[in-house]
Formats: C-alpha cells, structure tokens, sequence
C-alpha cells in the first residue's frame, strides 16, 4: 500500500467531512475554514486525481448546472481501502506522537 | 445562466477533457461567490491564480510541446477545429469566401489546362505542325491537294504530311437517319498523328484512290452511341448517304480530332493530283505534317519556303505570294480561343487573390479578439513558434474546408461551364476536374494556412503579442500593426476589384457595341434549319434542286410564314463560301490575287426573306434560276465598290467560280451583311441562283421569315420540310437571332465570368472595408466617446469613420488604376469598339466601387455615432 502524502490526508479529510457533497470547490472550502490553507482548485484536483489512481477515492461526474454555467460537477468519494489506509497512518502517527505533548492524544 | 468571465473560456479547452467539466464549473463557481463575498478586485486576482494554476496542473500544450510535434500538431487542428466550433459564423464567412474562389479557379484551370496546357493526344505531339500557304494579305490559307503532294515529295525535313477536309453525310442506319459530321482524310492521317485504332486497322494506301474510297473508321463515342459498342461492327457495312460504306476500323477513347472537333466518322480522301478537285487552286484542304525528330521548326519552315519559291516560279498564276507557314498544332488550334481563356484566368486568379486577402484579413482581426488567449499561453510557457503553429493549424481547418467545399462547387459549374463554351472548340472532351488540378488546389489551401498563421504573428512582433505580459482584454489591443496591415490587404483588394470591374466593363460595352452593329439583315423573326437532299433518290441537281424547291413551297404555305428560301450558307453561321472573283473587263493578270468575296448560292426570296435591302437594281426572281444566258447576279456594295470603283455596277460582268458558264451579269447591288462575325466588317458577298453551280450539293438551309413568335410555328415549318422527304435529317433548327448571339458565344462567356469575378471581388472588397472599419470603430469607442463627450458633433464622427474608409478605397482605386491602365491590354482581342483605356469604363468602375466602399463605411460610422459618451468611457 502507497502511503499518504500529507497534502493528500487533507484533502482526503476534507472529502470524508463534507459527505456526499464533495467536490472542487466544497473541498476547498472545508480546508480554507477548518485547516486554514490556501490551496488552489488546481492543486486540490492534481491531488484528488492522485488519489484516484492510488485507488484511495473514486469519482463521478455529476448533472450539469446552470449557477456553474452549464458545466457539471465531479463529486468525490473515499473508497473503504483509502479508509483503511487513513486510519493505517493516522495511528502509526498517533502512536508516534503518544506521551508527547504535540496535541495528537487519543480521544 | 451565470456570466462565464472570458478567461474561464480561454482555458476551458486547454484542460484534460476528464476534469475540464469539473474544473471550469468550479472556477465559475469560486469567481461569483467571491464576486459576491470579497468583491470584484479580490475576486478577479483569485480567478486569475486559480485558472493559471488549473493550467500548470492540467493544461494540454505545454507538455504536448514537450511530447511530439506530430502529435501537438494533430491536437492544434483538434483545438483549431473547436475554435471554430465555437465561433462558427467566422468560420463560415472564412470557408465560403474560400469556396467562392477556390471553386470557379479549380473550373476555370480544369477548362483551361487541357485546352492550353496539356499536350494534344497523340504521339509526340511536339512535332505536329499545320503547314499553311501564305495569301495575298500575308496571311495563313488552306491548300490544294497538288500542293500538299509536292510537299509531300521534296519536304526532307517532314516524316509526313496528311490532309484532311471537312464531310457532312448521313448515316441512314436502322430507320431513323442521322446527320453526322465527319473528315475526309489521306490514308496517313492517323499514322502522322501517330494514333492507333482501338479496334480494326487504319486506311490503307490503296483505299485512298478515287471509287475505292468505300471504308470508313468511326470515333470511340459514335461506335458506342450508334452502334451499341458492337465490336463485331469492323468488317460489317453501314449505309451512309444510302451508299454502303465497310467499316474498318475504330477509334480509342481518348482520340479527339482537334482539327475537325466535331468528326465523328473518317473516310479516305481518294484523291489523285489530276482530279479537277485536286487542283493548286482548289484550296479546301487542311495540312498537317510531322516535323522529323531532331530538327528545328524554323530549319523545315526554312526548307518549305524553298520548295515554295519552286512552286511560285513553275506556277506563277496559282500562288497569291511566296511561302509556307509551319505553325505548331495546340497552339495554332487554340490561337482563337487563347486570348479569351488567358484572361479569364488571370481574372479567376484575382478573385482567388482578393479571397485570401479577405481571410487573412478576418483572421488578423480575430487575433486581435484572442490577444487575451495567447498572452495566456505565452505565460504558460509556449514559444511564439509554438503559436504561429497553433495559428496555421487553425487556418489548415479552415483552408482545407474552403477548398473542398470549392471543389464541390468546382464539379456543379464545369458542366455548365463546358455548355457555354464554343461549339467548334478542341479538346472540350478532355475537360474534366482532374487530379492535378484538386493537388494543386490543396497546395493553395496550405499556403493559404500558412500565412493566416504567419501575417499576424509578423504584424505582432513589434508589438509583442506572444510576450508573457498579459492584456485585460481584447478591447484594450488592435494597435497600429495591425491596422495597418488590415488596411493594406483592403487597399490591395479594392485594386484587384477595380481591375475585375473594369474588365467586365470593357467587356459588356464591347458585347453592346456589337449588338448595336448593323448587320445589313434583319435577323429578328426568322427561323433557320439545315436540310438534306442526298441518296440514290437524288442522283443529279435537277432532282435537288428539285427537292429543294418542293421545300421551300412547301415551308412558304405554312400559315404564319410570310417569306421562304434556301440558301447554302448563313451569315454569322460559322462556315463562309470564299471565292475569287473577278469583273469581266478588267482581266486581272494574277487570279490568285483576285478579291475574294462570299458565294450565297439561293434558291426563292432570299435577301427578301432576310431583308437584306438591295440598293441599286434589283432583287433576283424565278426566272433568272433559268436564265442561262445572262446568268443574273447580285452583289455587295463593298463587293461593287472593289469591282468597279467609282461605276454604275448593273449589267456589269463578273466571274461565277465554278459555274457552268464564267461569266454572270449584275442585276442589283445589295447592302452589306456581316458574315464572319458581328466584328468583321468585311461585307463581300454574291448571290446567285444555286441552278447555275456546277456540282451537286446535298445540303442546304431553309430560311424562313415567320409573323410573330418563331416559336409558335417552328414545329410546323419542321413537319412541312420532313413531308417532302422524311429520309432526310433535319438539323441546326434555330432562330436567325441565335445564330446571331452564338457567334459571340466566346465574348459572352468571357463576360458572364468576368462580371461573375467582378460581382464577387467588389462584395469581398465592400467586406473588407466594411470588417477594417467596424473593427477600428469598437476598438476606438473609447476615443470617439472622448470626443463626442468635448464637443464633436454627428458629422464630425461620420467623417472620422469615412475619412478612413475612403481613404483605403482612394488608394485601392489610385493603385488599380495604375493596374487597369497597363492589364487591360490584355483584354484587347476580346474588345469591340472600345479602347481597352476607355475613361467611361474607368472612371464608372471608380464610382462603383466608391460607391459601394461609401456605403460598407455607412454601418460602421453609424455604429459611431450611436456611442453614448458615458457607456463608451465607462467601459
């Protein structure tokens, strides 16, 4: 299994977060609020389509639109191996960061 | 729907097409919810990092670039199809001109290609030559057999000479009798064109003899429309005349008689030099000779003037001067023809010049429209070669489709083309739109590509369009550069249109010139139609002349017909009858240098019928058909004026070639009739009683003066003809008047292209005025709302915008004039009664096309004055 860059945990995140509704702008904006990160639509999508072909979430296109001038959107979804994935490195940095005082204690 | 903010539109098409939906949409979506949230400033900054970021991470070019130039080519077109796509009315206004253009020239250069260009079909066609005799005027005249033998002996430079007159017979197979043309020719006329049959053999010596001249060979088309493509027909007899004629031969497909264009069917000439027929004298024969390999055309000329001086000196009395004429084939078959099809060629190159000007030109304009786009691409990294090549492409697209759509057009016009040309014109079989032609046209259409790509790219480099800086917008570029090449490819179309224009100017008041032209006859409300007398049922002229004055009875009963007579020529009718004739009493020492004058050979009311007005004595009547004594004649006025200058002509005596008595007395004069063409005024002409000519005639036409609408009582006068004898074919059944307007037939065609080409170049130069100026106006709002705003009041705008215009028209005109003055020589053998600088044609193509630059400039400058001076400044 390809491990998870950390531009791409955040993303991967943001989707997890915002549901059934991910995509580009969604996404971005769950990461501008809650991670306080500037990531452009551009850099968001290179990420996403990496994700894709890693096999860590899966995509599909969605109605046009007419707020978006007629284009359609492409929602996102994670997939249960990129959960597992997740959860794999986000343990093994939990248990790295266990009995530091780095704020990544267990709940 | 939402607004979708242009550089959304700029990109879209370069993203990866997966998560262009998705990326586009977004950005769409991002720029109104910051519009609304943060404003139009912040708003704009994010939409121009985010697409620029979209492109680093899935924009196609840069990394295309990098890949494979086929491959980045292949997608240019792909995206140069899109742009298209996506601004189709500029496509099609681009790929029509194209096609407007690129047709007519594929039509013209397939007519003109194997008419002047490609060689005639035959074996070395090179070394064919005509060998004239020179006349009294120095100018070329057909031969007589003994000559043709002469040379023939003592021409070593020749491999062969051949000879060959024209033959009228019908072919009476199978119930239904058909008048064919056709060539009596000398044994070795299809060896010295170096022409194999296709099927059976070619004559043979011994069939070229007097009584053993019974074979015939027929052409490729008769043998497949007559004879069912039967190739059991070689061996067989047919009946032609009612005489059986064996058939020996047939010809190949691709033969095609240039010297008697429409023969169908070839027989031995069967002369020998000591028929009366085969006289020097007896000059209706046509030669043709081989130059041998190897040696020059001026060598053998050299040579046939020796064997002339020869000739003269051992025959004084039947030379008009000494020497012969050895003119290459193709040329001298098309000599006619040639000055017409030249220039309308060079005028279908025009239009094809003023239609690139106008696509490069709405191409220059469109790149002002895209300036943002490819400063945009030039950010991203892409070359200024890059673009250039990305430009041609887009111009490949549409090149490509306006030369196939004009090859299209190409093959609706050629047959419509190939109708309207000449009747007696070569080679017309050969017209088809070949292969050649349409590579040709394709190389145009690339080269056409290329400079769509390049004229804008060098009009910009000042400039620096492909520079990485980047423009807010469209409106904000169209600097002088390109101006000014826009206004130079309009300057230049407008000076081609003039040249058009002024061309079929000169070409229309030649064509009125020459309907105004009195013809000496009243051609109006006369129906004319070949007819025959031939066959076992007319063995002498008594039972034809007979027949033909059973015909003319017959037609004058038909209610309707007011006047009737048969006549054996028509004049303007494309054959004339040229003889020498001489007046009694002046002996003429020399008769080869005889004036030469039209015979009218008329059985009944000719000149009446005609109208031909007789101006001194009188009209011929009945009787004199049987007055062998005196032998009545009427003459020109020309003719009196040549034979007794100065004297009362009546009763005067003069010579009656081939009568059975010299001498003919004159009982009339008559006004002169243009014969040869509305052009030649050389009105000699005699008119005789046909009972008083020596040897048989088959053929003759009926004239007939009709009340009212010939039309209506054509298909009667048929039938009365057809009820004399219905075993004769009747053909040429026309009005006088379409004779008359076919023997222009090659000036109208020349002016219905030409003002075809003029129409389209003054429409294509009206567009190119009216695009610079509508183009120059939007991108000056701004400064004429400056102006109106400080005081300038409707006038003062309508006259910036006309001064422009008029000012690209005033040098267009200045430049075609210049043009007009030295091209319009060119024109000079197709013009009739006016100088090829006539200042009424000039100067009323000046108005015209001012004119219409006037109004092409009327849009625009209205346009200009409706800007509102707060919405132009705003903007």
């Amino acid at each position: 299994m390809d491990t998870i860059g950390e531009l791409e945990q955040l993303v991967l995140l943001a989707v997890m977060q915002t549901g059934d509704d991910a995509y580009g702008v969604v996404v971005q904006t769950a990461i501008r609020q809650k991670a306080r990160r500037d990531l452009t639509l551009g850099t968001i999508y290179k990420t996403l389509s990496r994700l894709e072909t890693k096999g860590i979430v899966t995509s599909e296109l969605g109605e046009p639109t007419a707020e978006r001038g007629g284009r359609a959107k492409r929602y996102y979804r994670v997939t249960a191996a990129g959960r597992r994935a997740l959860q794999h490195q986000l343990s093994a940095l939990r248990a790295m960061a266990a009995g530091l005082d780095v704020g990544l204690e267990a709940p | 729907m939402t607004r979708i903010p242009r550089v959304v539109r700029v990109i879209e098409p370069l993203i990866r097409p997966d998560l262009r939906d998705a990326i586009a949409g977004d950005l769409v979506e991002r720029f109104a919810a910051d519009l609304e949230q943060r404003g139009a400033v912040i708003a704009h900054l994010h939409l121009w990092r985010e697409a620029f970021m979209a492109l680093r991470h899935f924009g196609r070019l840069p990394t295309a670039q990098r890949v494979n130039p086929v491959r980045s080519f292949v997608s240019d077109v792909r995206y140069g199809l899109r742009v298209l796509r996506r601004t189709p009315s500029f496509a099609i206004v681009c790929i029509t001109t194209l096609a407007l253009a690129i047709g007519p020239t594929a039509a013209i250069l397939s007519v003109v290609d194997p008419l002047l260009f490609r060689p005639l079909p035959y074996g070395r066609p090179d070394r064919l030559a005509f060998v004239w005799e020179r006349g009294g005027n120095g100018s070329p005249i057909t031969t007589g057999y003994s000559t043709i033998e002469d040379v023939r002996a003592r021409a070593t430079t020749l491999a062969s000479v051949a000879a060959v007159a024209s033959w009228q017979i019908t072919l009476s197979a199978t119930g239904n009798p058909e008048r064919l043309e056709g060539a009596r020719v000398t044994w070795n006329y299809f060896r010295t064109l170096a022409v194999p049959m296709m099927l059976g053999r070619d004559f043979t010596r011994d069939e070229d003899a007097q009584n053993k001249n019974t074979v015939v060979i027929l052409s490729h088309r008769l043998w497949v429309r007559r004879f069912n493509a039967d190739s059991s027909i070689v061996g067989r007899t047919i009946s032609l005349n009612e005489n059986q004629r064996t058939v020996v031969g047939v010809l190949p497909p691709d033969y095609d008689d240039v010297i008697n264009p429409t023969a169908q069917i070839f027989t031995p000439l069967g002369y020998v030099a000591t028929l009366p027929w085969a006289c020097r004298t007896c000059r209706h024969l046509t030669a043709v000779a081989r130059v041998r390999d190897g040696v020059t055309f001026e060598r053998s000329t050299a040579e046939l003037n020796q064997i002339s001086s020869q000739l003269v000196s051992a025959f004084p009395k039947e030379y008009p001067s000494v020497g012969f004429f050895l003119n290459p084939l193709q040329q001298d078959v098309m000599r006619e023809a040639r000055p017409a099809l030249l220039a309308i060629l060079g005028a279908v190159m025009l239009v094809l010049l003023i239609a690139i000007a106008n696509v490069v030109n709405l191409h220059l304009a469109q790149s002002i429209r895209r300036e943002t786009e490819f400063a945009v691409r030039a950010a991203l990294g892409a070359s200024g070669w890059r673009l250039i090549q990305q430009l041609i492409a887009e111009g490949l697209g549409v090149a490509l489709a306006g030369a196939g759509l004009g090859l299209v057009l190409a093959r609706v016009m050629l047959p419509a083309l190939v109708s309207r040309l000449p009747a007696k014109l070569a080679r017309t079989g050969a017209i088809h739109l070949e292969t050649g032609i349409v590579l040709t046209l394709g190389i145009v259409a690339v080269l056409v590509a290329i400079v769509i790509g390049l004229v804008p790219a060098i009009v910009a480099k000042r400039r620096a369009l492909y520079s990485s800086e980047m423009r807010s917008g469209a409106r904000h570029g169209g600097g002088t550069g390109h101006a000014r090449a826009r206004a130079a490819l309009v300057v230049g179309e407008i000076a081609l249109a003039l040249l058009l224009l002024t061309g079929a100017g000169l070409l229309s008041m030649s064509l009125v010139k020459l309907f105004d032209v009195d013809r000496g006859f009243d051609a109006h409300n006369v129906i004319t139609m070949r007819f025959q007398s031939s066959g076992p049922r007319y063995p002498n002229n008594i039972a034809i002349l007979a027949a033909r004055r059973r015909v003319v009875a017959t037609a004058s009963t038909v209610p309707g017909v007011v006047d009737a007579a048969a006549v054996t020529i028509l004049p303007l009718g494309g054959g004339l009858d040229r003889y020498g004739v001489m007046a009694m009493d002046k002996p003429q020492d020399h008769p080869e240098r005889a004036p030469a004058a039209t015979g009218y050979r008329v059985v009944g009311d000719y000149l009446k019928t005609m109208r031909i007005r007789i101006v001194a004595g009188r009209d011929l009547t009945d009787a004199d058909a049987r007055d062998t004594s005196t032998r009545p004649v009427v003459i020109s006025a020309s003719l009196a004026k040549v034979l007794w200058p100065g004297e009362n002509p009546i009763d005067k005596r003069m010579s009656i070639p081939n009568s059975r008595k010299p001498w003919g007395t004159v009982v009339g004069v008559a006004n002169d009739v243009r014969q040869r063409s509305l052009n030649d005024d050389d009105g000699r002409a005699f008119y005789y009683p046909e009972d008083h000519w020596l040897f048989p005639l088959n053929e003759s036409t009926l004239v007939a003066r009709v009340l009212g609408d010939p039309s209506a009582v054509l298909r009667a006068v048929r039938t009365a003809v057809t009820s004399v004898d219905a075993s004769q074919p009747i053909v040429d059944v026309r009005t006088m008047d379409d004779v008359v307007s076919r023997s222009t037939a090659q000036r109208q065609l020349a002016l219905l292209l030409f003002a075809a080409f003029a129409g389209l170049a003054v429409l294509l130069a009206a567009a190119g005025v009216y695009g610079v100026l509508a183009g120059s106006v939007s991108e000056r709002t701004k400064e004429i709302g400056v102006r109106t705003a400080l005081g300038a009041t409707t006038l003062d705008t309508y006259a910036l915008v006309l001064r422009r215009g008029l000012g690209m028209a005033g040098g267009g005109l200045l430049l075609g004039l210049v043009g007009a003055l030295a091209a319009t020589r060119y024109l000079q053998a197709l013009l009739f009664g006016v100088a090829p600088t006539d200042p009424t044609v000039l100067v009323g193509s000046v108005a015209v096309l001012l004119l219409v630059s006037f109004l092409a400039c009327l849009i625009p400058a209205r346009r200009a004055v409706r800007i509102e001076p707060m919405v132009a400044l705003r903007q």
